[in-house]
């Protein structure tokens, strides 16, 4: 187990007394891989994520089973906070920027945690600014301003404000256009390059197949397929099934 | 107005909720109301206090103005903490046409509904703009400059000394000198007005009753559980908000009118917002919008400063009259307990009295039809 | 022009307060998601504390103390109940937060009684002439000290972690969870800071002329328009709205008092307020999203 980035054991939750959104899910992320998550709709793919990064509660969601594992660490109990110190961070689906922050405050309160002092988080902010060269112009400006594919940049950039182990990204094409998704690809490609081991929840199977490692495929809250990307991306029902999506098209809600 | 006519109630109980499980709880219903119903018209009769009975009376009238909390908040979602306003309205327009113009109660307390309801039809404008929190706090203006409308329009409200209330007379009588009838008091004072704000109470809460199974009330809880998605769908929101206003205004008035006529006198100082804060209280810690609620929330919050004073004759330490420089007094220590119940129970059973009531009725339920 | 002056400036002095303590409402709003009723109460509670301790102590003592207490009251309230009750809507917490007002005036009551009591301020009475001005010292004090702490706020948002923590949960409550920011810490934070407030306006509240008595806390609430009119989410638009509010009190003090009964300046704030809400239906600067809780 402590070979992987990011384990999920057996994870069972509710949402109130409303039926299962997840059911015994088992999942992993070994070190230095990017996993994709596949599945339609309401398949529990936003779920998974807010247990693993502790969002739940926010949504009324409670875990009746399983752990969550991060480098090894069982942070089933943590709070968001507590996690994020051991080392796993997340872009939220939808961007969800703080609107009325500029830039610059938008990262500096990724690194929050981190407790940099001045010189250190100049010093990582440079380093996460490297991947993401058109914030660099924008740093006064008010993240609410910005067009789609900077605030996705900034959720990104923001999260990786931490120095994670572990990168959940939810959904990190979603409206965007079909250019800036190519952007936003390389972007991913590059962190993983640079060690981190990265969660992708995708709507755009095609996107995400060409570069993660691993594929998982939820429905209504079980993984009904896993495989190799390239196994999956040879599979022809799975093509049939999601493949078809195009890339802008995936705006719809997630359950 | 979208207001349908709809049948006259039946007996059935004023329960708002649709259970699935609708006929018994129907006749579940009804036999509390019937209970209730002859419960009260019994109770002047069992020799109860004057003091308690003075209590009954307050808390009935008090559920007038609670129905009138529950049309705008618990069915319309709107917050106002300006309901002392408009029963100050009812009040001074009554004593006015019951006092200054001689007219009987059959006039001042229609009139004090018309007014009141008109000038929660003519504060609508501002309230429809306003949403939640912003409304919550904006309607407090309503209290303070009607605080200062009273204290400065001494023709009306008599300055800060007060006023003469509107008597209730009944064949020339007064029912504050209780019901006599050759000679002999057929009724106390008390007995004879539990029965006037009883019949007063029936009448509006057939009303609510009315309105909540009317378009209208659909119209009310659809703005309540989504109010900017409600227009969408249809449903003229600053229609149905500005009628919510003007009855809820209206029953406010009632209960002003109410209110003064049985004290026979009172001051600009009583419409503060405190009593505001009073009714929202009731009808949340009694459960928010049903008729129930109301007016069990009404009964609940008159009785409880009575009881803190009944039993502190009791505790140790503290004095019944205010000091000035402190101590623990009864009507400090009532103030605080009804404080604390709000916390508690808001805490511990948010949705009010009338479902912490259930649970026992529920927990019999369910025991029966387990030995089935 | 000379009384105009001299009303403008304690206009200004009483704006100020205001300000402080609308400064409080806000932070807690845009903090915690509430809207604290109990607000007023705590101004009350600073004072008597202060007043409490000033025959004991040093004055700068008597205030820390005053401080102590009165964070440890906004602490307990928020972990005791509004915590609690966030999520059970608003109109739960409007009236939880009016229950805990009751609670504390009936205690203040007990432990005070109705009485008035001296002046908690940190000067006396003396006055200044400046160009045939006369100016009060507690008015001089007011505005400096809250020109102080106003700066200090200002940093505090603009320079620290913790200011920054605490805009990104106003601004985006579940992406500052997800930052790993403590939500809970920062609710806390805003209403201690709220209390922090609320002391050093209750000293100026209760300066010369004014006294302590318990109707102070009804005097903070003068505040809420002030609130209101600037903007339930905006910290400008407290500050402005307080000394709108500060202002037109004590010029329709000056100039009004023989219209109306001479209490017209006690209701202008709540008539502008509602003017303002006419106009504009989330005050001057605040902006549409605080509308629902």
């Amino acid at each position: 187990m402590s070979d992987c980035a990011l384990a999920v054991h057996d994870l069972s939750v509710r949402y109130g007394a409303a039926a299962t959104a997840l059911d015994g899910l088992t999942l992993e992320v070994p070190r230095g891989e990017i996993v994709a998550l596949l599945g339609p709709n309401g398949a529990g793919k936003s779920t998974l994520m807010r247990a693993v990064s502790g969002l739940l509660p926010v949504h009324g969601g409670s875990l009746t089973s399983g752990r969550v594992e991060v480098l090894g660490t069982d942070v089933t109990r943590l709070r968001p906070s507590g996690r994020v110190r051991v080392g796993l961070a997340q872009a939220l689906e939808g961007r969800q920027v703080f609107p009325e922050l500029t830039v610059a405050e938008n990262l500096a309160a990724g690194g929050y945690v981190r407790r940099y002092r001045k010189a250190e988080a100049r010093e990582v902010r440079e380093r996460v600014l490297h991947h993401f060269p058109r914030l660099q112009d924008l740093m006064d400006r008010q993240a609410g301003y910005l067009s789609g594919g900077e605030q996705q940049m900034l959720a990104i950039g923001r999260a990786m404000m931490s120095q994670p182990s572990v990168l959940l990204l939810d959904e990190p094409s979603l409206g965007l256009a079909p250019k800036i998704v190519e952007t936003v690809r390389d972007v991913i490609l590059d962190i993983n390059r640079e060690g981190t081991s990265i969660l992708l929840v995708e709507q755009n199977a095609a996107m995400a197949l060409s570069i993660a490692q691993h594929g998982y495929i939820l429905e209504g809250g079980r993984v009904v397929r896993e495989g190799s990307a390239a196994e999956l991306r040879a599979d022809d029902d799975i093509v049939s099934l999601y493949l078809g999506v195009a890339p802008v098209e995936g705006a719809g809600q997630h359950g | 107005m979208t207001t349908t006519v709809s049948a006259p109630p039946t007996g059935s109980a004023p329960q708002p909720e649709v259970a699935p499980a609708r006929r018994r709880r129907v006749r579940a219903g009804t036999i509390g109301l019937v209970a209730w119903l002859l419960g009260m018209v019994l109770v002047p009769w069992l020799g109860i206090s004057d003091l308690w009975m003075g209590v009954g009376i307050f808390a009935i009238i008090a559920a007038v103005g609670a129905l009138g909390i529950q049309v705008i908040m618990g069915f319309t979602g709107q917050i106002s903490l300006g309901h002392s306003a408009f029963m100050a309205i009812g009040a001074y327009s009554s004593a006015w046409l019951g006092v200054e113009q001689e007219q009987p109660f059959w006039v001042w307390l229609p009139a004090a509904a018309l007014v009141a309801g008109l000038a929660g039809a003519l504060f609508a404008p501002i309230a429809v703009r306003i949403r939640g929190l912003y409304l919550a706090v904006g309607t407090i203006a309503l209290v303070f400059i009607g605080a200062y409308v009273w204290e400065t329009w001494t023709t009306v409200s008599g300055g800060a000394g007060g006023r003469l209330a509107a008597p209730v007379e009944i064949n020339g009588q007064d029912l504050l000198d209780g019901y006599w009838s050759g000679g002999t008091q057929v009724m106390t004072l008390f007995q004879a007005w539990w029965y006037f704000a009883f019949a007063v109470l029936l009448v509006v809460m057939v009303l609510t009753w009315n309105i909540r199974r009317s378009r209208l009330g659909r119209s009310m809880l659809a703005v309540r559980d989504r109010d900017l998605a409600a227009g969408v769908v249809g449903i003229p929101v600053t229609q149905t908000k500005t009628v919510a206003f003007a009855i809820s205004s209206a029953f406010a008035g009632v209960s002003g009118a109410l209110l003064t006529a049985y004290m026979g006198y009172f001051t600009p100082g009583q419409w503060s917002l405190m009593l505001s804060i009073d009714f929202i209280a009731m009808v949340v810690i009694g459960g928010l919008g049903t008729i129930t609620g109301a007016v069990l929330g009404a009964f609940f919050f008159r009785a409880v400063p009575e009881v803190v004073n009944w039993l502190s004759a009791y505790l140790p330490g503290i004095s019944q009259d205010a000091k000035v420089d402190g101590g623990v007094t009864a009507p400090l220590l009532s103030q605080f307990v009804y404080g604390l119940l709000i916390v508690v129970i808001l805490i511990f059973e948010p949705r009010g009295l009338n479902q912490l009531c259930r649970k026992p009725f529920r927990w019999i339920q369910q025991r029966r039809e387990g030995a089935r | 022009m000379t009384l105009f002056l001299q009303l403008g400036f304690q206009g200004i002095a009483l704006g100020m307060v205001y300000a402080l303590i609308a400064l409080g409402f806000v932070i807690m709003t845009k903090g915690s998601n509430t809207f604290n009723f109990a607000h007023g109460e705590f101004v009350a509670v600073g004072a008597y504390v202060v007043l409490a301790l000033m025959p004991h102590l040093p004055y700068w003592l008597a205030f820390l103390g005053s401080i102590v207490v009165t964070v440890a009251l906004a602490l307990l309230v928020e972990a005791t109940l509004l915590r609690r009750l966030l999520d059970k809507g608003l109109t739960t917490v409007v009236l939880a937060t009016l229950g805990v007002s009751i609670m504390v005036h009936a205690l203040i009551l007990m432990v005070w009684g109705v009485g008035t009591k001296g002046s908690a301020g940190p000067v006396g009475s003396g006055t200044v002439e400046v160009g045939g001005v006369v100016l009060p010292l507690s008015g001089i004090a007011t505005i400096v000290a809250s020109v102080i702490v106003l700066a200090a706020l200002l940093v505090f948002f603009r320079r620290t972690p913790y200011g920054l923590a605490l805009r990104a949960t106003a601004s985006h409550q579940e992406a500052a969870l997800a930052q790993g920011i403590d939500i809970g810490r920062m609710f806390a934070l805003s209403w201690a800071i709220a209390a922090v407030l609320a002391v050093v306006a209750s000293i100026f509240l209760a300066s010369f002329p004014r006294v302590v008595s318990p109707s102070i806390a009804l005097v903070a609430l003068a505040a809420i328009p002030a609130v209101v009119i600037g903007g339930m989410d905006s910290l400008i638009g407290a500050v402005v709205g307080g000394l709108i509010v500060g202002l037109i009190q004590v010029l329709g003090a000056g100039y009004l008092a023989d219209y109306g009964g001479g209490k017209l300046h006690e209701v202008l704030p709540y008539v502008l307020m509602l003017l303002v809400l006419v106009v504009r239906p989330y005050g001057l600067f605040g902006s549409r999203g605080i509308e629902r809780v």
